[in-house]
């Protein structure tokens, strides 16, 4: 598979089509271009956990995030999203991008924890901040993704949850690294951390949680309803 | 949905006997097949991971078991690929968690 640049990541990125009439109660905004690549690059390039893995994102919406990871030759991607109007957008991203390797599957995430431990070797995901109406969607989304994932979950959180996050990670047994940090108003303007540990990694007992940061408010609710989506 | 979707899926449910709960029975007339591009290097690290019984269900085209140098048997790996990654069914799975997931929705667009 040819070696895509950043620049070219980006760029067909942009292509991919988002929501037609956002639902703001399901907290749905894509993730911007610039930032899925930057992200997928950095996963790509610096921790190889794209290429030939199985990769879950959860909260997948129009699949920004799980088409770029095909385009940088994941093995297989599944999104997770509850929304069928997002996934039908989704579809048709794949169908325009001819993308072969990608699934999705309709249901609430927050449904399916406990359920699938170690299946994919990475989540990558933009999850729901769970500002409002449903304080602490985004754990659970963590959480499930870190049951999920074999080898590192990679998310993006609101800055003022660092700490919680942190904490939790604690509790949980995972190690948490902050690999960048984005101010969401000035795409411009945020940048990669040069340096990392890798080899912490080995000693980490469970998947562990690599989490660009980024700050957006956003509100959100949940519904007890699922559908396989074919 | 792919086979190797519902396998990863239905792999780790907790409470599951082997070979049994979520079956993807596929019915012949809900089959598509579509063409992937072969990645032995990938087919080859899922093998391992794959609940074969739970493949064998929906595929009866598979050896009773992986073959056993399957990382170099490109023939048995391009079955398994088209299996996995090429059939799509449009089965209908039984709730894998506690009645977390319904029978799929009707295809969208022509697709299964
Ligand atoms: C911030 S958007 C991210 C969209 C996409 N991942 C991206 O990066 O462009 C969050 C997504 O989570 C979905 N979502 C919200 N609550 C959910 C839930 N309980 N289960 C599954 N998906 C959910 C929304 O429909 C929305 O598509």
């Amino acid at each position: 598979m040819k070696k895509l640049k950043l620049k070219e990541l980006e760029s067909c990125l942009q292509q991919v089509d988002t929501f037609e009439n956002p639902k703001l109660l399901l907290e749905q905004y894509p993730t911007r271009p610039h930032i899925a690549a930057c992200m997928l690059y950095t996963i790509h390039n610096t921790f190889d956990d794209i290429e030939n893995k199985t990769i879950a994102d959860l909260g997948c919406g129009c699949g920004m995030l799980s088409i770029g990871s095909a385009m940088l030759g994941a093995g297989f991607s599944v999104g997770f999203d509850i929304d069928a109007d997002a996934l039908e957008i989704f579809n048709s991203n794949i169908e325009d991008f001819e993308l072969t390797n990608i699934n999705m599957v309709q249901c609430d995430v927050c449904s399916l924890s406990d359920s699938m431990s170690e299946t994919f070797d990475t989540v990558i995901m933009n999850p729901p901040f769970g500002t409002k109406h449903n304080k602490g969607i985004d754990m659970i989304f963590l959480k499930t993704a870190l049951q999920m994932a074999k080898t590192a979950v990679y998310s993006l959180h609101k800055t003022s949850t660092r700490q919680h996050i942190q904490k939790k990670a604690d509790e949980w047994d995972v190690k948490m690294e902050v690999i960048a940090e984005l101010r969401y108003d000035l795409p411009a303007s945020y940048k990669f951390h040069k340096k990392r540990s890798l080899s912490q990694r080995t000693t980490c007992p469970s998947a562990s949680l690599r989490v660009p940061k980024y700050s957006e408010p956003a509100t959100c609710f949940t519904h007890k309803e699922a559908q396989l989506y074919c | 949905m792919k086979l190797l979707t519902h396998n990863l899926l239905c792999s780790n449910v907790r409470g599951l006997r082997p070979g049994g709960g979520f079956p993807l029975r596929i019915q012949a007339s809900d089959v598509s097949v579509r063409p992937v591009p072969f990645n032995a290097a990938f087919v080859a690290r899922l093998v391992p991971r794959l609940r074969w019984g739970a493949l064998l269900e929906a595929a009866e085209s598979l050896p009773p078991e992986p073959a056993p140098d399957y990382e170099g048997d490109e023939a048995f790996l391009r079955r398994v690929h088209h299996v996995l990654l090429e059939v799509r069914g449009g089965g209908t799975p039984k709730p894998p968690f506690g009645g977390g997931l319904t029978p799929p929705k009707p295809p969208l667009g022509g697709g299964v």
